[in-house]
């Protein structure tokens, strides 16, 4: 980390930053300018999407600058997934994200653009420690999730490669392969990995959006079956069941069966 | 199927055409003076004109089986001929029995006499008209035949204009050009040797990209450099998490491939086996020889645990539009997908050029970092 003023403004009131980028220079470069404030206290840097929900879940800094492309889970499906009253104000970061940025604009969220300029760094530091004293930060969080989830954003947002899932008080990235059904019970959505049953902070409908093209398929009004994980499949007086792999069976509504069978051929 | 059965109109203007050699006929036959009277006749040409009409349509197959400019001449002369010698001896056998018909059932016939008269009328006729019909047909295929190929052309020259569209899209990545620019701002403070050296680079494969984007054909080597120098750029990005392993035959640097058409699946690789993992990954190129085809291959890793991916990308499916339009036969792109390796291979005809000019430094080496 770069050396820093250490002077000015008690460690008290100095704001606890945390950094996620994958490119190891953008993010020495953030942590030099940053390094420059004296408001902020860099305590992180995280080099992945699932390091930043890690490092926000222990070190539960009052900021985070997160890069909006990252190899396992964009900076937008992190923010998405802070809620609570530890959860800090978001700064997105990208080089280039048209529909982003325009919607950014639209829902007044902060976001810096590379490649990255003093001044304007300078002002969104300012408006963040702002923000900072105004408290309230289960209710900018939700503000944030609100305006990711409108129509306008979440049609930006790339496919989820990893889903993440709620376990204990932290976020885990599960591997879709790992994952051969997603239900939900309860008004509650759970996706099964192994014998466990994790929360998943999706609603069925925007996963079937969100998820990659003709991996899951929608086999009733409240379950997504992963079309790898059936072992086989076929009717039982009149009825479409699917036998999962782990010995799940799943039943098809009439309404769906014809569409779930198109796709399995 | 026959191009004139296609629409009524054109049944119609034929059948008329017909009608007058018809009335052609008929006059001919009255004036053999063995019919009394023009009724007579008609009875007797009317049917078997329309019957001809048709019978002179496979003229189109037998022109089309035997193409003008590539059938040697006596075939050609033997396959016209015995074509229109055998519609005509059928014309005229049906005409010997429309003309028993007539005289036996409505006294309309020219008798035994005239008989033989018809018959050589028929068969003269009938050769002629024949005769008629392939050159007519050959002109239709002459015509069809042009404007096929102008289709194509244009097809071909519309596949080719896309790409060098989306080739120049693709120099401004814009994605490529700010991270770049970030880069080099992150560097200036800290390492301004570095700063400069990527500025170079940058500058480098800009400039190399618009001059190659320009050309008909470039050398493998050139465009093999190109991609050194994008690497190049991505690794002062991704630091240790970019590697590229080479392999390249010598024989291969001096083959004429089209501009560009490697550096998607460069930047594919890039994307999916390095930019998208967290850990990166070692790109392998390779280029070699096989016979006549010269193979460029591209591999990266990818994620075991990521779904296949589905379909092969806007990228790849342009680079494939490409390598059909240049030679649908010979030139391709295959893609291989593993668990953990994504490979996608270009095979094309191997073209020896003239060696470009002075040689650009060919490629990069690999893990340059200028970090301080």
């Amino acid at each position: 980390m770069s050396p820093r003023a250490s002077e000015g403004g008690t460690a008290g009131t100095r704001l606890r930053a945390l950094i996620a980028d994958d490119e190891p220079r953008a993010r020495q470069f953030l942590e030099k300018l940053l390094g420059e404030h004296e408001e902020l206290d860099l305590v992180g840097a995280a080099r992945s999407g699932a390091e930043a929900l890690q490092l926000i879940a222990s070190l539960k800094p009052d900021v985070a600058f997160l890069d909006i492309h990252m190899p396992d889970l964009s900076g937008l499906e992190v923010a998405r997934h802070l809620r609570g009253a530890d959860a800090p104000i978001v700064v997105f970061v990208t080089a280039y994200d048209k529909y982003a940025t325009e919607a950014f604009e639209v829902a007044a969220l902060d976001y810096i653009l590379k490649p990255l300029k003093r001044e304007r760094l300078a002002e969104t530091v300012r408006r963040v420690v702002a923000e900072a004293r105004n408290g309230r930060p289960a209710a900018r969080a939700e503000a944030l999730r609100q305006a990711l989830d409108s129509p306008g954003m979440a049609s930006q947002l790339s496919p989820l490669r990893r889903l993440p899932v709620r376990h204990r008080r932290e976020v885990k990235l599960l591997d879709l392969v790992q994952v051969p059904l997603i239900f939900s019970r309860d008004r509650l959505v759970l996706a099964r990995c192994e014998t466990h049953e994790y929360l998943v902070d999706y609603t069925l409908q925007e996963l079937e959006q969100r998820l990659p093209e003709g991996q899951f398929v929608r086999v009733h009004r409240a379950a997504l079956v992963n079309v790898d994980a059936i072992e086989s499949y076929g009717g039982e007086d009149g009825v479409l069941v699917l036998k999962l792999r782990d010995g799940t069976r799943v039943e098809a509504s009439e309404r769906r069966a014809a569409e779930v069978r198109r796709r399995l051929r | 199927m026959h191009p004139l059965l296609r629409g009524r109109l054109r049944i119609l203007l034929y059948l008329l055409g017909w009608a007058g050699i018809c009335a052609l006929l008929t006059a001919v036959l009255g004036g053999l003076g063995a019919r009394t009277s023009a009724g007579a006749a008609l009875a007797f040409t009317a049917p078997l004109t329309l019957v001809y009409a048709f019978v002179c349509l496979s003229a189109w197959w037998v022109c089309r089986a035997h193409p003008l400019e590539r059938t040697p001449p006596l075939r050609l002369f033997m396959g016209l001929a015995g074509a229109a010698v055998q519609a005509s001896l059928a014309w005229v056998m049906i005409g010997a029995v429309w003309d028993v018909f007539l005289t036996k059932r409505f006294h309309l016939g020219p008798g035994p006499d005239g008989l033989a008269g018809d018959l050589t009328l028929l068969w003269v006729a009938g050769l002629v008209l024949y005769g008629q019909s392939l050159v007519g047909h050959y002109f239709v295929l002459a015509f069809e035949n042009a404007r096929e190929a102008e289709r194509r052309l244009l097809q071909t020259q519309v596949a080719a204009r896309e790409a060098e569209l989306r080739a120049l899209r693709a120099q401004l990545n814009p994605h490529f050009l700010f991270n770049s620019l970030n880069s080099i701002s992150a560097l200036a403070g800290s390492d301004p040797e570095g700063a400069r050296d990527m500025c170079g680079l940058l500058g480098d494969f800009l400039r190399t990209s618009l001059s190659l984007g320009g050309r008909e054909r470039v050398s493998l080597e050139e465009e093999l450099a190109l991609a050194g120098r994008y690497l190049a750029v991505e690794q002062v990005r991704f630091g240790p998490r970019l590697l590229v392993e080479r392999r390249i035959e010598p024989g291969t640097l001096g083959c004429l491939v089209p501009p560009l058409l490697i550096q998607p699946l460069i930047e594919n690789a890039v994307k999916h086996g390095v930019a998208d993992r967290v850990e990166g990954g070692t790109l392998l190129i390779e280029a070699r020889r096989r016979g006549d085809t010269l193979e460029v291959g591209v591999e990266n890793p990818r994620d075991s645990a990521a779904p296949p991916r589905r379909g092969v990308g806007l990228g790849l499916e342009n680079v494939r539009q490409r390598l059909a339009a240049l030679d649908p036969r010979r030139a391709h792109l295959d893609v291989f997908e593993e668990p953990e390796r994504f490979r996608a291979v270009l095979s094309l005809p191997a073209v020896e050029g003239t060696r470009p000019g002075p040689s650009v430094t060919p490629a990069v080496s690999t893990g340059g970092d200028h970090a301080a």
